[in-house]
């Protein structure tokens, strides 16, 4: 065992650090209002060249391994997660792309999103959530049938990949999107999204074996996941420079326990979320049995751990944490946004117990 | 005997409420949300529904003024739940004296009740009262305080900055906590009445925030602002060491299970609305049912066992049992389950419940501060323990 990250990885942690903590943090606000993501954020991302890994064969700086993208997903997020959950849309489908797609397929869509093309998965569904085994929509015969939610505005020049049942993954060739009215939402309001029905759609599908159609959307769920590592570490770290600062009755309010144990408590949470999602990224990556009960079980903690921490970090805030003069209201509503598509009870817990049954345990 | 049944009265006045809130209060919710106002027509008009509701609560309140049972706790608590249950935003532009209500009846003398309270409040047009504690550096630890009041001959002059005040700016009446001797703690504070106009009171900034954007939160800004002396609440008796901060706990004390009651019902709201989604909404997948159906019923048991802490402490208060203990426990636990249910529903729902097509989304924004004002849910803890264990430190 060895929890070192690469000097690559942490180089690259550094350098996205430094991007969130001054770009991201201060355009956050303003993409909130704006119900999208300023262009020149997502264009500097773009030059930095890590939201979306293309292998260099199309182009590319090279691809992200799973373990790699949780940690780009969980720097960005700590600046704002609707900005990552926006400009990591293309990135997403890249590595979908690069598990699932056949060399053609590959060598069609690669090289547009390398020179920074636009393009996103629709995964999220009505009653699935992301519940990738799951899916209610449909692909007879190439046409797709079925309606799709929180999906990342690809742009009517970006391309759109539908997930649908199987799960199978497809690439929409006819039918446009540009009429789908933006989502209005209750948090990561900085991402443009689409409620976008599909009826009518024709569709090629990506990649030929179910077992790397899987793989491959398992992996897209876990940027997700680190999406809400990112926002959970964000508010345990806002939270706990809070409570040494605040006095109340004589004191910084950290040195109560009413507040230290909740600090303690989300950050163990975040960190024991954050060994999860690591594990399963690498399971993933090595093809080991029982992957994906892990992604699974990661994606539901990681969505705990950020929903805990930001409902605490407003708690520590006291009155001030309900104003937005702070952070802390936002990340809120953004971790609750993220737990409608990823709630642990409902997705990976369903997904865990089915297995008991199948696997004959009492 | 042991009774949980609501008399005819009240049950009489819940029904009243719930069709208040249904008819007046939820169609408005989304559209106050949205423009974080509510126009003064509607004000108007809730302050006069709220007039036919006094004509049942007066009924409720036939023992007044005897050692006998009250029942205005009761009536918090099970009107807090159906108003919240409509809309907990626009419960706060429902005219009337709010938390002045409590700190004056309570701690005023009686020409103050009839100057402040029921000459003011005299249902001739809305009017709001407001009570302003906190300020930026001091919410739960009220010692910190530095607004002063400070007597010139036979007037007092206020100096300091009041935030997060709700119905700040619009208030006819304010009570103000300050400090008449600012070494000495809370023992030094005293409250005092600000009428509406005053010279040297201002408005400042009016707050942007996560839920309840319908309701004004505002900072008042004091600069040698000059009211009579005998606006100090309690009149020259309130002069005599300690008697000021106890009149605020007071108000608190009173106010706390109507507080847990508001946030239960915005919990209940949430749980309703899931349950009737989830009977016509999630046919289709047979597995997800048990998860949901075991969710709901989580919901319900966790609702129902804070709905008793609220209507306890309720209870003895109208029955003028010191329920300090029992009061922190309903505060504590109400707006914690109603939280839960919010976020159950908004799971339950999926991305549907992320939308602002639906409201509990809104109900997830709201609920949030019902563990903050009033008392944060760490104080409520810390209230309980020492009534459990006394003071050990
Ligand atoms: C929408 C809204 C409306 C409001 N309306 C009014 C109003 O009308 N009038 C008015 O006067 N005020 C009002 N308030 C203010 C409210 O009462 C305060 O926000 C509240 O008392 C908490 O104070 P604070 O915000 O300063 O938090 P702080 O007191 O700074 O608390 C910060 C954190 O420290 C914790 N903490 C503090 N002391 C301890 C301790 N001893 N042990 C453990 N934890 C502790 C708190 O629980 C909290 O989690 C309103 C606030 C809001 C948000």
């Amino acid at each position: 065992m060895d929890l070192r990250p690469t000097e690559e990885q942490q180089s690259l942690v550094e350098v996205l650090h430094d991007f969130a903590a001054s770009e991201v943090r201060r355009a956050a606000r303003a993409c909130e209002e704006a119900g999208e993501v300023a262009g020149a954020l997502r264009a500097a991302l773009v030059e930095i060249g890590v939201s979306t890994g293309v292998a260099e064969a199309f182009g590319g700086q090279g691809t992200f391994d799973a373990v790699t993208g949780l940690m780009i997903a969980e720097e960005l997020a700590w600046g704002d997660p609707g900005v990552a959950y926006s400009v990591l849309a293309p990135g997403v489908v890249a590595s979908v792309l690069q598990r699932a797609a056949t060399p053609e397929q590959q060598a069609d869509l690669l090289p547009g999103l390398a020179a920074g093309g636009r393009a996103a998965l629709a995964l999220t569904e009505r009653e699935a959530g992301a519940d990738i085994f799951r899916m209610d929509t449909t692909a007879d015969t190439g046409r797709l049938h079925g309606v799709k939610y929180a999906v990342p505005d690809p742009g009517p020049a970006g391309s759109l990949i539908v997930v649908a049942e199987g799960p199978s993954i497809w690439r929409v060739v006819t039918g446009a999107w540009a009429e789908a009215v933006a989502e209005d939402k209750l948090g990561l309001r900085s991402a443009r999204t689409l409620k976008l029905g599909l009826d009518g759609m024709g569709a090629e599908e990506i990649g030929t074996g179910t077992d790397d159609v899987v793989a491959a959307l398992l992996a897209a769920k876990l940027v997700t996941a680190g999406i809400a590592l990112g926002l959970a570490r964000a508010a345990v770290e806002y939270a706990a420079a809070y409570a040494s600062e605040r006095t109340a009755f004589g004191r910084p309010i950290g040195a109560f326990q009413g507040i230290s144990f909740m600090i303690a408590d989300r950050a163990t949470d975040l960190d024991a979320a954050r060994l999860l999602c690591w594990e399963a990224g690498w399971a993933l990556d090595a093809a080991r049995p029982g992957a994906d009960r892990l992604v699974m079980a990661a994606c539901g903690q990681a969505v705990a751990a950020a929903v805990a921490a930001s409902d605490d970090a407003v708690q520590v805030l006291g009155g001030h944490g309900y104003m937005r003069d702070h952070p802390v209201e936002l990340w809120y509503r953004d971790a609750m946004t993220l737990a409608t598509l990823d709630a642990p009870w409902l997705i990976g817990d369903l997904f865990l117990a089915g297995r008991y049954q199948a696997g004959g345990l009492p | 005997m042991i009774d949980f049944a609501l008399d005819d009265r009240m049950e009489a006045l819940r029904e009243f409420l719930h069709g208040f809130a249904v008819d007046e209060l939820r169609p408005r919710a989304r559209a106050a949300d949205v423009s974080g106002t509510v126009e003064p027509e509607v004000i108007a008009r809730l302050g006069e529904m709220a007039g036919d509701r006094a004509a049942i609560v007066p009924s409720l309140r036939s023992d007044e003024g005897h050692d006998g049972p009250r029942s205005d706790g009761m009536v918090a608590v099970v009107g807090g739940e159906e108003l919240a249950w409509g809309d907990a935003a626009m419960i706060l532009n429902i005219p009337g004296p709010g938390l002045v209500g409590p700190s004056i009846s309570s701690a005023g003398t009686p020409d103050q009740q009839r100057r402040f309270l029921a000459e003011i409040f005299d249902g001739a047009g809305p009017r709001f009262g407001a009570l302003a504690v906190t300020e930026a550096q001091a919410g739960s630890d009220v010692s910190n305080l530095r607004t002063t009041a400070v007597r010139d001959g036979d007037e007092w002059v206020l100096n300091g900055t009041k935030v997060f005040c709700t119905n700040g700016a619009r208030a006819d009446v304010l009570v103000v906590n300050a400090t008449i001797d600012p070494g000495a703690g809370r023992s030094g504070q005293r409250l005092f009445v600000v009428l509406k106009g005053t010279p040297g009171m201002a408005v400042g900034r009016i707050e942007r925030k996560l839920g309840l954007t319908a309701s004004e939160t505002a900072e008042l800004v004091f600069d040698g602002c000059r009211i009579p002396f005998d606006h100090i609440v309690g009149g020259e008796e309130a002069l005599r060491p300690a008697s000021g901060f106890k009149a605020t706990l007071r108000a608190f004390d009173a106010s706390r299970p109507g507080v847990a009651a508001m946030a239960i019902g915005i919990g209940r709201a949430a749980f309703d609305y899931v349950t009737e989604w989830s009977r016509t909404e999630i046919p289709r997948h047979a597995r997800r049912r048990p998860f949901v159906e075991a969710r709901l019923a989580a919901t319900e048991r966790d609702l129902a066992a804070a709905r008793g802490l609220a209507r306890r402490a309720a209870w003895m208060a109208d029955n003028r049992i010191p329920n300090s203990k029992e009061a922190s426990m309903a505060k504590a636990s109400g707006p914690r389950a109603a939280l839960r249910a919010c976020v159950s529903a908004i799971e339950i729902m999926g991305p549907e419940g992320y939308s602002r097509e639906h409201l509990v989304e809104k109900w997830f924004r709201d609920i949030k501060v019902y563990d903050i004002f009033e008392g944060t849910g760490q104080i409520q803890r810390v209230v309980i323990g020492r009534h459990i264990l006394g003071r050990l430190d």
